[in-house]
């Protein structure tokens, strides 16, 4: 172990960028770097996980390659492709040439004609900068495409048949996340260093809010996220997560509000929640309930 | 955390485990993993590599970056840390008369576990101030799951390769239309062009064999909630039985049990054996603890299913309950009408409709009942034989709505 902690350095390094990361996120953030494995990162939705990477590309210096995810992705949208265009029109000028078949082949099939698509740009980039690459929300795409995952997370390689197996020169950092919206493949959970991100305690909201959003006041900042945890707790269907408090203390910011007021909370509340039932429930029982526990009227 | 889980099975195999630390921490690593091995939980030997690297570059004298070590190499999922916060203060801590209080540090299924603090975490009936604790603490001593046989016979009692081809029977009848992803093969209705380009190259540019793209069936999809309040316990057994099979067999499944709170099991119940699944219920202190609250587990439900995307007119919900509710009736009736809007087909299987004369008195299913397709006996192997045979030939089901 080197002198100085290591773990507290990297989360003040986070912290300069507005990200405020507890003590075992850090920790793992730490690890990874050391032991050169990829991270991910499950939690409920909002809680920071995408962040997370924007955050240590930031304090890095590096270029943050994000591959998001979705159903139905493809090798092709995710590793590289042949530019299919230019081969053909290679192909046809090199017949028009009268260029033997022999050389045509090793020139269509080179690095010119490849198209780097974020995983592979990630381990064989264009440049010298160090890469993070985020593979967001890992569980929409499909189980199959999890393999595709396997031999970049293990190996930092990627094999193309027709050129040969790339490895990369820079390992990057890798950070998986995932919603939990289906259960990931044991070999991709061995391959990675494993974290849960839970809702963040109020004081860590507070710190995260009042890095964010320095201009709020103490006692707005303070307010909203009571007011959050509060709502976190109630029946909802969508319960916020930071994105949506930071982006509510923002609206409540440009607004003038000092602190939280019935008025503001009602024309603003679309900002926090984000579903029609879960306005409905608000405005129509919870709302009294919520003013009455911080001791404020509720607006006629 | 009370008696219940000081006297856990696992918590005693720590406890063995400990006894053969030799403070060479190599050595007490691996004695570590195999104990979570024992556990239930799955580590590999390049986990363990990875643990023993991790501690050598961390300060060893901060037990709480000890513990954030070793979680990250040797849990790889919410399960995983279940079992990993239950043996870990046992097995490291050096002064075991902080383990009742840590023992059960964490949460349910979905892992919220407050500021995530690892051993400075404090026990989940902690977390949440007034009733919930003292709802924890009261039901600690009562039969648990894994030990109580119910009249219904014990677990392995039940048929199991019966209940199992009924599931299969059951996913067959309940899939399967079609999607909306597309497949590439040699039939279909439409061209693929980029696929057809790509297998052509080889013939210069001639279009020589065309790929088609097809629309992929969707598999069936499954939410299933089981109600296993003491009301329930006569049948616990077999409907327990039934949700794990289904869990395991099902694909698109999705699995949780209640009685005053939720614990979602698909996980649990896709990757263990029974036996070993109700021994991590106990854990979660899934017990058998008096009164039911569907529409606040009818609320968590369905919140699971819309994060793990269970839903549209392909998706049958399934509850099995009896309906004995002692929560609020308004609370239910929400929870009813949300799992209507995201379900195709609601079916609530209760063990007492089949009883002549029967009439749903109890006030959840009255509540309940309009939001249901489908009301349905499901008291025994041959009321579930019976179920799927009127799902696989399109008979209609009694409707009670």
């Amino acid at each position: 172990m080197p002198e100085g902690d290591p773990v507290t350095e990297l989360s003040d390094r986070l912290a300069a960028t507005g990200y405020i990361a507890d003590r075992p996120l850090a920790m793992v953030l730490y690890l990874a770097g050391q032991l050169q494995s990829p991270v991910l990162l499950e939690g409920e939705p909002g809680v920071g996980k995408t962040a997370v990477a924007e955050a240590l590309a930031a304090t890095t210096g590096a270029r943050l390659v994000r591959l998001q995810c979705y159903e139905g992705l493809a090798a092709h949208h995710a590793l590289y492709e042949w530019d299919y265009t230019r081969q053909l029109l290679t192909i046809r000028m090199s017949e028009a040439r009268g260029e033997p078949g022999a050389a045509l082949e090793s020139s269509i099939f080179s690095e010119q004609f490849l198209i780097r698509r974020p995983l592979l740009e990630a381990i064989w980039p264009g440049d010298d900068r160090p890469v993070v690459l985020l593979i967001d929300e890992i569980d929409r795409a499909d189980e199959e495409f999890e393999a595709l995952l396997l031999e970049l997370l293990s190996q930092f390689q990627i094999t193309i048949p027709e050129i040969g197996t790339i490895t990369a020169a820079r390992r990057p950092a890798i950070i998986l996340t995932a919603n939990r919206s289906r259960a990931l493949s044991d070999a991709l959970r061995r391959r990675c260093l494993y974290h849960w991100m839970p809702f963040p305690g109020i004081d860590r909201e507070i710190a995260i809010l009042h890095a964010r959003q320095p201009g709020a006041t103490t006692l707005l900042v303070q307010q909203t996220c009571l007011f959050v945890d509060r709502i976190r707790a109630g029946y909802y269907r969508k319960a916020p997560g930071v994105s949506e408090t930071l982006d509510w203390l923002r609206a409540l910011t440009l607004l003038g509000a000092r602190q939280i007021e019935p008025g503001l909370v009602g024309e603003t509340i679309g900002v926090l929640l984000k579903d029609s039932e879960d306005v409905r429930l608000f405005t129509g029982q919870d709302h009294e309930r919520v003013y009455r526990e911080y001791g404020v009227r509720a607006a006629p | 955390m009370g008696p219940a889980v000081a006297e856990h099975p696992l918590v005693r195999l720590a406890h063995r485990a400990r006894a053969q630390r030799t403070g060479d921490l190599p050595h007490d690593l691996a004695t570590f993993t195999g104990l979570l091995r024992a556990a239930g939980s799955k580590v590999s030997p390049a986990a363990t590599v990875q643990a023993l690297r991790a501690v050598s570059v961390i300060d060893l004298g901060q037990p709480r970056d000890f513990r954030a070590a070793l979680e990250c190499c040797l849990t790889s999922s919410t399960k995983d840390r279940a079992w990993f916060g239950t043996v870990y203060d046992v097995f490291w801590t050096a002064d075991l008369s902080v383990l009742p209080a840590q023992a059960g540090a964490d949460r349910d299924s979905a892992g919220a576990d407050g500021n995530g603090d690892g051993a400075a975490a404090p026990p989940a009936a902690a977390d949440r101030p007034g009733r919930d604790a003292t709802r924890t603490r009261r039901v600690a001593g009562r039969a648990t799951w894994s030990r109580h046989p119910g009249q219904g016979g014990t677990v392995a009692a039940q048929p199991r390769p019966e209940i199992d081809q009924l599931c299969r029977r059951l996913a067959r009848a309940l899939g399967s239309a079609p999607g909306r992803r597309l497949v590439t093969g040699p039939r279909g209705e439409t061209v693929d062009v980029r696929a057809s380009l790509r297998q052509n190259l080889r013939f210069g540019e001639e279009l020589l064999l065309l790929q088609r793209s097809s629309r992929r069936r969707d598999r069936p999809r499954i939410g299933v909630l089981c109600d296993v309040s003491s009301s329930m316990m006569p049948y616990a057994s077999l409907l327990l039985a039934f949700v794990h099979a289904l869990t395991r067999l099902v694909r698109h499944t999705e699995a949780a049990v209640f009685n005053v709170e939720l614990a979602v099991v698909t996980e649990v119940f896709r990757d263990s054996t029974l036996p070993q699944a109700l021994r991590w219920m106990d854990r979660q202190q899934a017990v058998l603890a008096g009164g039911t609250r569907i529409g606040h587990c009818l609320h968590q439900f369905t919140r699971h299913l819309e994060t793990c995307a269970v839903t549209g007119p392909a998706t049958i919900a399934l509850v099995l309950s009896d309906g004995w509710d002692v929560g609020d009736p308004d609370r239910l009736r929400d929870g009813m009408r949300r799992l209507r809007g995201q379900a195709g087909r609601v079916i609530w299987c209760d063990p007492h409709a089949a009883a002549a004369g029967y009439q749903p008195q109890v006030q959840g299913l009255r509540v309940a009942l309009p939001y249901v397709d489908d009301y349905l006996d499901f008291s025994s192997v041959r009321s579930l034989s019976e179920l799927v045979s009127r799902i696989e030939t399109g008979h209609p089901l009694r409707s009670s709505a």
